[in-house]
């Protein structure tokens, strides 16, 4: 599921400004919303990963958007469209794999104004297993 | 106290000096007492306090990291980087006391064991 057609309308939705602050307001932003089914702190991890790879790697800031729906989701856009790269020794790179461990799924969508990098996490009941709806 | 970086505030990182652990009588140890959250705004700070004493000759530093909230892989790359300066001095890096934000990115990044206080 890579493009965000389809979708209802976000829980969370955030532009923010290149800056070093960015993370940390789309953390607070998340943080007012209670998840369900996630560990929030799983969904500020992977947003703040996110973001920074945004504030370090591209020009201009982007935008946030996240469903508290099955499965949770959470989209980052931003203006460049080079994909991300998974590498230890590139700063992002540890992010990366911190995003991979986390999520069930997630994958970057090229547009012609930049990226879009989602992911998304299954929904947890509280023994661990996955609730069916 | 032989090194000293006094309480160092950075909105929503403080860092805090403290004397070592009296059982470890380690002369060149140092406890630093984090609060706050550790990501891409903050982490700079933590690197500089940390270099700092290294300079100062500090080779064990202790992060007692129980009160930060929240951390992301910018701060595993501070420990790691800070980690292995003082490995090439002699020295060691640890964490002792962890959030249960702390050590749910130690865990992802295969980290934990190396850098946990036993």
């Amino acid at each position: 599921m890579a493009s965000t057609e389809g979708h209802n309308r976000p829980d969370v939705d955030h532009e923010f400004e290149r800056g070093l602050s960015a993370p940390r307001e789309v953390r607070d932003a998340l943080l007012k919303l209670r998840w369900h089914g996630v560990p929030t702190g799983d969904v500020l991890l992977v947003a703040s990963e996110l973001v920074t790879n945004v504030v370090l790697h591209t020009e201009h800031g982007g935008r946030v958007r996240a469903w508290n729906a099955d499965p949770v989701r959470l989209e980052v856009h931003d203006t460049s469209s080079r994909p991300p790269v998974v590498k230890d020794t590139q700063p992002g790179g540890r992010g990366l794999r911190i995003i991979d461990a986390i999520c069930s799924s997630w994958g970057t969508t090229i547009l012609p104004t930049g990226k879009v990098v989602w992911a998304e996490f299954d929904r947890r009941s509280s023994d661990g297993e996955p609730t069916s709806i | 106290m032989r090194f000293r970086l006094g309480s160092v505030d950075h909105d929503s990182l403080e860092l805090t000096t403290v004397a070592h652990d009296e059982g470890h009588a380690e002369e060149h140890g140092v406890r630093v007492v984090l609060r706050g959250e550790i990501d891409v705004a903050t982490a700079p700070k933590l690197t500089a306090a940390l270099d700092e004493l290294i300079a100062q000759g500090a080779r064990l530093v202790v992060l007692d990291a129980a009160d930060v909230e929240f951390m992301d892989s910018s701060g595993l790359r501070v420990i790691v980087q800070s980690g292995t300066k003082l490995s090439e001095a002699g020295g060691r890096l640890l964490i002792d006391g962890m959030s249960g934000a702390v050590q749910r990115v130690l865990e992802i990044a295969g980290m934990l064991e190396q850098y946990r206080a036993t």
